[in-house]
């Protein structure tokens, strides 16, 4: 039984490597907090939420909003400065095309790879892999390295492997842009289904047209804060509204 | 300060060995896919190294006896390219992984274990000229070579902590991995690999400060001399209780945070 909950979360994502010598904390008061010597970004600012079991969230906001942030929170990949997240069910998530890979090695292989992530055994494995390899429609290809796949073969084959296990919660970041017109339609149909098995996909994306055709609920974020949790409609609404006036 | 969580951290890591051996194994081949004889590279490349420099420095060096002077480089050798290569390759062991660190949330000490198991295929690979060189030698070795089993052993979790340590400095200051790059390699000359000690006692009084004649020694000294070198040992006893708290430490109190430096 999928369902997330998060509780005041807060994210400062620490900036390294030189990235806080070039930034200036006076010119940033909005998104740049300084604590001793040591500048951080507000990545996300006291976000609380609910999400249910069946329901298909639209992860909405500009470009630095904290999207890919929260995401990665959900996923475990990153913890919070503050409050905290509560979920339960099986994740699976895909934050990019060029993470979680083995260039060099063949997508038959990666799916191996992924599949003992997944703590997949052996006979999973052996069931799952043609399945996948035909979602993904990579024919022969599913024996050549990763590296050589273009960005649409290699987001077919990682939402493939991504979803054939019927997760119970999904997280997506930026997915779609490379998929064809047909595959998007499958991935969708496949998000749906998932969704009706009382599980929980969270969708970030710039593309309105792909999350309004999948989504039904929508969160939006801003610089960290959200703005607005409701239906999807109402929220891109709420969001347009905002940047007209600001921006006139 | 989390000292709970970085131990679950490196019990799960070592739970998760289907992972750490697939992930060690391919990246092993695939460095060597596409050319005709693969991975024996490895060992084809540590035999023409060894063939030369016994070739050089034994009539160079090795004087009073050239069979066990050539015994000695052989086994000091394939212990050096161990050594280097395990600290070498340590800096990297997390921002190599990088692209898996964002994207899985797997417990960090899963990519030390792969780090570690690509050592121990360079080493196996490398080991069977270790031999086919001693058999080739007619060289004498006694029962009690088996002390550089345990020692074998505990290098390996050495390297281990040494991948922790610096692989934690390695992804927050990038200035590391050049560091340690420029001291190795002086580092080969100043650790009895080709010279042995008996030829240099005075400078041998500072150098047996060098971990790395330790670490060689413990595996050498057994094969070549059937000894079990207690000091060395000791030395390197201190050497891995001092890496391995330090890296301990550093792990309980960054590892949530080693994310946010790719």
């Amino acid at each position: 039984m999928a369902q997330i909950d998060a509780f005041n979360l807060s994210l400062h994502y620490p900036l390294t490597g030189g990235a806080d010598r070039n930034i200036n904390a006076d010119r940033e008061p909005d998104s740049i907090v300084t604590v001793g010597r040591k500048k951080y970004i507000l990545a996300l600012r006291d976000v609380t939420f609910s999400i249910q079991r069946g329901q298909n969230i639209g992860l909405v906001g500009r470009n630095g909003s904290g999207k890919s942030t929260l995401l990665r929170v959900l996923g475990g990949i990153y913890t919070p400065t503050s409050g905290q997240v509560v979920s339960t069910g099986k994740i699976s998530s895909l934050y990019g095309m060029n993470l979680g890979i083995q260039p060099d090695a063949t997508g038959r292989e990666n799916i191996v790879f992924r599949g003992i992530i997944k703590g997949w055994s052996r006979e999973e494995l052996k069931e799952r892999i043609p399945e996948i390899i035909a979602f993904s429609e990579l024919g022969d290809f599913i024996d050549l390295p990763l590296r050589t796949y273009s960005d649409g073969m290699r987001m077919r084959l990682l939402f493939a492997i991504a979803t054939c296990f019927a997760p119970e919660i999904l997280l997506l970041d930026e997915w779609i842009g490379a998929g064809d017109a047909n595959f998007q339609k499958k991935a969708g149909q496949r998000m749906n289904d998932l969704v009706d098995e009382a599980g929980i996909t969270v969708v970030a994306s710039h593309n309105r047209n792909l999350i309004q055709s999948v989504c039904e609920q929508g969160i939006w974020l801003d610089k960290g804060v959200m703005r607005a949790y409701g239906p999807i409609a109402d929220v891109y609404k709420e969001m347009d509204a905002h940047f007209a006036k600001t921006e006139a | 300060m989390r000292p709970k969580a970085a131990l679950d951290d490196i019990v799960q890591g070592a739970k998760l060995w289907r992972v750490w051996l697939s992930l060690s194994w391919q990246e092993f081949v695939s460095t060597y896919r596409r050319s005709l004889i693969g991975v024996f590279w490895v060992m084809l490349s540590f035999a023409a190294f060894v063939f030369i420099k016994l070739t050089i420095f034994s009539s160079l060096l090795g004087a009073d006896d050239v069979r066990y002077y050539d015994a000695y480089l052989v086994i000091g050798f394939f212990m050096w390219v161990y050594s280097q290569q395990v600290i070498m390759t340590a800096p990297d062991t997390f921002v190599s992984s990088g692209g898996w660190i964002r994207s899985e949330a797997l417990p960090l000490s899963t990519y030390i274990y792969k780090m570690v198991m690509r050592e121990i295929y360079n080493l196996l690979f490398t080991f069977v000229v270790v031999i086919i060189a001693l058999v080739y030698l007619q060289y004498p070795v006694d029962i009690k070579a088996l002390y550089a089993v345990p020692a074998i052993l505990f290098l390996l979790l050495n390297a281990f902590a040494i991948k922790l340590l610096l692989g934690i400095i390695g992804a927050r200051v990038r200035d590391i991995t050049h560091l340690v790059k420029a001291i190795m390699l002086p580092m080969m000359f100043l650790t009895p690999i080709f010279w042995m000690p008996s030829q240099m006692p005075n400078l041998m009084k500072v150098l047996w400060w060098n971990p790395l004649f330790h670490a060689i020694e413990i595996f050498r000294a057994p094969i070549l001399d059937g000894e079990f070198p207690t000091a060395s040992w000791i030395f390197m006893g201190v050497v891995f209780l001092i890496v391995s708290v330090s890296g301990f430490l550093l792990f309980s109190r960054l590892r949530q945070r080693i994310v946010f430096w790719f």
